[in-house]
């Protein structure tokens, strides 16, 4: 019965998604493989129906509309699918798939199932989960679906809302996991099932990217050992609850669809981009770090493209030494403070916290290589950001190990020089902020192998279809 | 194939050997003899005894077996490792050795294998020696609510020496595969600094992963071989994760036989008394008073479970009861003390702070529901 929800709840998801892609549609579009339509149709539907719900929060008051506006939607959203489906003809059904591709199928099917084996014993085990991302879910479920949370402070004084530990996070989980509370007790084998499916899918569209640049089957099926096999994210996927492995695969979505669309500038595939990016603030507010610095990465670029880059150069490298040799900068603004000073660093309601040198290198490495919860991965680090820029081929793949470049330098700051050096040397947070880096990494890190001479097919052999 | 590729994978395997076989942190500065702690372990006649398997111990709860060193002036802190050869334990044991050293007690989980290789640290300062040393078999009621009371340990022998005694790839097989049970705090990953039973693995196979890269730049190998190369490298220790995670499927296969929906047993505990809260909360609720319920907890996972099993009702959680008495809107609202804060309510007439600002509604053996005046 527990699968046959979760089989529900992905279709839910995937038709969701498919009308919402369809939307954007045009005819110059490429034919895709029908998996990697599903892929994204699947992706964008976790989106959409994060959005949609916390659209419908405002509006609605009842899980009753709730469920009739939700049935009128997905009668429209069918209608509009088979509509769209026959006129546009996103996905080439006349490509047979290969063996190579069965095979890696299968071994993704075969994690899956093995992983479904270990997680549907479990109730919610994850402390997070079961007072925040599933407690909310839960509070609305006995209180109305349109409630708000509060602070023990703020619900004091206010007559609505409710309490809960950390009402400051964003209600993306919580919104996934409402859903089919509202139908069944078997809630958390259906999300499990989503959380499953969700890695799937982004494995096949980085196993399609890398196929798209000629890689081989062999290589191809080391991704997805790697992908199912790096314990921490297993983990994460056996005992479902934490929102870090979404925030992990979003971000490497980002840089597949950013891949698409440096390919086939379409309007689907950037507002693909643009969706995947902005998926990870809806699931953890250190999604908006990563969001920064994906910027970031892209001023530099832009600034490296221009024809007066060196002097660009000095100026960032000089800029904080100017701050810090002028006494600070500080600016307050209704959206918070932005204040760099030798002895603090605010930025906005993202971070506030003293800055003070702690060595954590020990508790660090344990962590990135000792701990063994990523294996052999993070040995790879300095290749990608050393290499990476100069040796990976596609733009999009630069700049991506740019972005790792800066995000590693923005963890490493913010446990050498800040208060989170605390969480550094326990273990929780640091371990938590590398999984949302780790897809990306093992992206760069397999990019980088199809580089090597002697790697790649012949890129003859290889079908050019996405 | 060519000479060069020939090579090539000569030269990694010799490498990846040398790797593993060498010996790395060989820190002993004199030669010990190893100590049978069998012969020194005291325990009561018929709770262990001799199989042919070896020595069955038979627990039922925890059992503690004083390993008794001191008549024979040993010099325990010349001894770093901890050796059981051929151990069986069921997926639900707990075993480690403790000892007081420093006037601080120490505990270090065993290894979970068929030869159990486990690092030890006495900690003693200079010219001491740790007391009160025994093994400690108990059951892990952590998760789940099926784990039998009994449990049985079996070992052929059990051995103090120093590190350099032990074969490399011995002791590398025992942290290859070791079970780790799942544990709640294996979701986050959480570990000690001292904790780290894959750092040799991990350490022997980077080093071979950075030789093999040179080897690579040096011989200029076509790139399919490197890969195979850092496919080996993964596969190493992602087999020995393989082989764990099914042995944690059938703990968990035990631990929640029946599929329920609890935690463990104390989370039991908790949705029985939050059935008995939630009775209390609704007949102590009136429509001209606030329907708001405060439980009076610090976080811990009593409190915020408690919490969680109330969630049908506006529950908040507080760890200040006079920060609460001293905001008038909190005035009307009904506090629950369970737990340390119970003390309140059975002698709330000891804090001034307190005096003519609770009143009791509902108070029992278990909790204590008052309304804020």
């Amino acid at each position: 019965m527990t699968i046959l929800w979760g089989m529900i709840y992905i279709v839910y998801l995937s038709l969701l998604g498919a009308a919402t892609r369809m939307l954007f549609w045009r005819h110059q579009d490429s034919q895709q493989k029908a998996l990697t339509y599903i892929a994204h149709a699947f992706m964008t539907g976790v989106v959409t129906h994060i959005l949609l719900f916390n659209a419908l929060q405002w509006v609605l008051t009842t899980p009753q509309q709730l469920m009739i506006t939700l049935s009128v939607l997905l009668v429209m959203a069918l209608f509009w699918v088979v509509v769209a489906w026959r006129r546009l003809q996103p996905v080439n059904m006349t490509l047979k798939p290969k063996p190579v591709t069965l095979v890696l199928i299968f071994f993704m099917l075969l994690f899956a199932v093995m992983m479904w084996q270990l997680g549907h014993w479990l109730p919610n085990l994850a402390w997070d989960s079961w007072t925040v991302w599933e407690g909310k879910a839960i509070q609305w479920l006995h209180h109305g679906w349109s409630a708000d949370f509060a602070t023990l402070n703020a619900w004091l004084v206010n007559k609505d809302a409710l309490f809960n530990p950390s009402p400051a996070y964003p209600e993306g989980l919580p919104l996934l996991y409402y859903w089919p509370k509202v139908f069944t007790q078997h809630d958390l084998g259906a999300v499990q099932m989503v959380y499953l499916m969700a890695f799937a899918m982004t494995t096949w569209l980085l196993i399609q990217r890398l196929t798209q640049a000629h890689a081989p089957g062999y290589l191809l099926a080391l991704v997805v050992l790697v992908m199912y096999t790096t314990p921490l994210m297993s983990n994460h996927l056996i005992m479902q609850g934490y929102a870090d492995i979404w925030v992990g695969m979003f971000l490497l979505l980002a840089f597949l669809s950013l891949a698409n669309y440096q390919q086939q500038p379409t309007t689907v595939n950037a507002l693909t981009t643009a969706l995947y990016l902005l998926a990870p603030t809806w699931f953890k507010l250190e999604g908006w770090a990563w969001v920064l610095t994906w910027i970031a990465a892209w001023v530099l670029v832009l600034l490296y493209r221009h024809r007066l880059r060196w002097v660009w150069l000095a100026v960032l490298l000089l800029l904080p030494l100017v701050i810090m040799l002028v006494g600070g900068f500080e600016w307050h603004t209704p959206l918070g403070d932005l204040v760099f000073t030798a002895d603090r660093l605010t930025l906005f309601n993202l971070i506030d916290t003293p800055l003070q040198f702690t060595d954590v290198s020990s508790a660090v490495v344990a962590s990135l290589l000792w701990q063994n919860n990523w294996l052999l991965l993070w040995l790879a680090l300095p290749l990608v950001v050393i290499l990476g820029p100069w040796r990976l081929q596609a733009a999009h793949e630069r700049f991506a190990a740019l972005f790792m470049l800066l995000a590693v330098s923005f963890i490493l700051l913010l446990f050498y020089f800040t208060k989170a050096s605390q969480w550094a040397v326990d273990f929780t947070a640091i371990n938590r902020l590398l999984l949302q880096l780790t897809p990306v990494l093992i992206y760069l890190v397999f990019a980088l192998l199809n580089g090597l001479p002697g790697v790649q097919k012949n890129p003859h052999q290889t079908q050019q279809h996405s | 194939m060519s000479l060069r590729i020939i090579l090539f994978w000569l030269l990694s395997i010799a490498l990846l050997l040398l790797c593993l076989l060498l010996k790395w942190d060989s820190s002993a500065e004199h030669k010990v003899q190893p100590i049978n702690l069998l012969t020194m372990m005291k325990v009561k006649p018929g709770l262990m005894f001799r199989t042919p398997e070896g020595m069955n111990l038979s627990v039922l709860g925890q059992l503690k077996l004083p390993i008794e060193t001191g008549s024979r002036r040993l010099d325990l802190s010349q001894y770093d490792t901890l050796v059981l050869t051929d151990l069986n334990t069921e997926n639900h044991t707990d075993i480690s050795l403790n000892w007081l050293a420093g006037g601080e007690p120490h505990q270090v989980e065993l290894m979970r294998a068929k030869t159990s290789i486990t690092p030890i640290d006495f900690k003693t300062t200079a010219g001491e020696s740790p007391t009160d040393l025994h093994l400690l078999i108990g059951i892990n009621n952590e998760l789940g609510n099926q784990a039998p009371l009994k449990t049985t340990v079996t070992f052929e022998q059990i051995q103090l020496l120093q590190n350099e005694d032990v074969k490399p790839m011995t002791a590398l097989l025992s942290q290859w595969s070791q079970f780790t049970p799942i544990q709640t705090s294996s979701l986050n990953a959480f570990n000690t600094d001292h904790n780290l039973p894959n750092k040799p693995l991990i350490f022997k196979l980077s080093v071979w992963v950075v030789l093999v890269l040179l080897l690579y730049l040096l011989m200029r190998v076509p790139g399919k071989h490197l890969v195979a190369c850092l496919a080996l490298a993964w596969l190493i220790p992602a087999s020995g994760l393989i082989v764990n995670q099914w042995h944690q499927h059938q703990q968990l296969a035990t631990a929640y036989k029946n599929k329920q929906p609890h935690i463990n047993k104390q989370d039991q505990e908790i949705v029985n008394l939050a059935d008995h809260i939630g009775k209390a909360i609704e007949s102590s609720a009136s429509a001209h008073t606030s329907d708001k319920v405060i439980l009076m907890g610090n976080g811990n996972y009593h409190s915020l479970r408690l919490w969680h099993h109330l969630t049908a009702f506006n529950v908040a959680l507080s760890p200040n009861l006079k920060t609460l008495v001293d905001r008038p809107e909190s005035r009307g609202m009904r506090v629950l003390l369970t737990d340390k804060f119970f003390r309140f309510c059975q002698n709330h007439q000891l804090y001034d702070w307190l005096n003519g600002h609770l009143e009791i509604i509902d108070s029992n053996q278990d909790f204590c529901l008052a309304r804020l005046l």
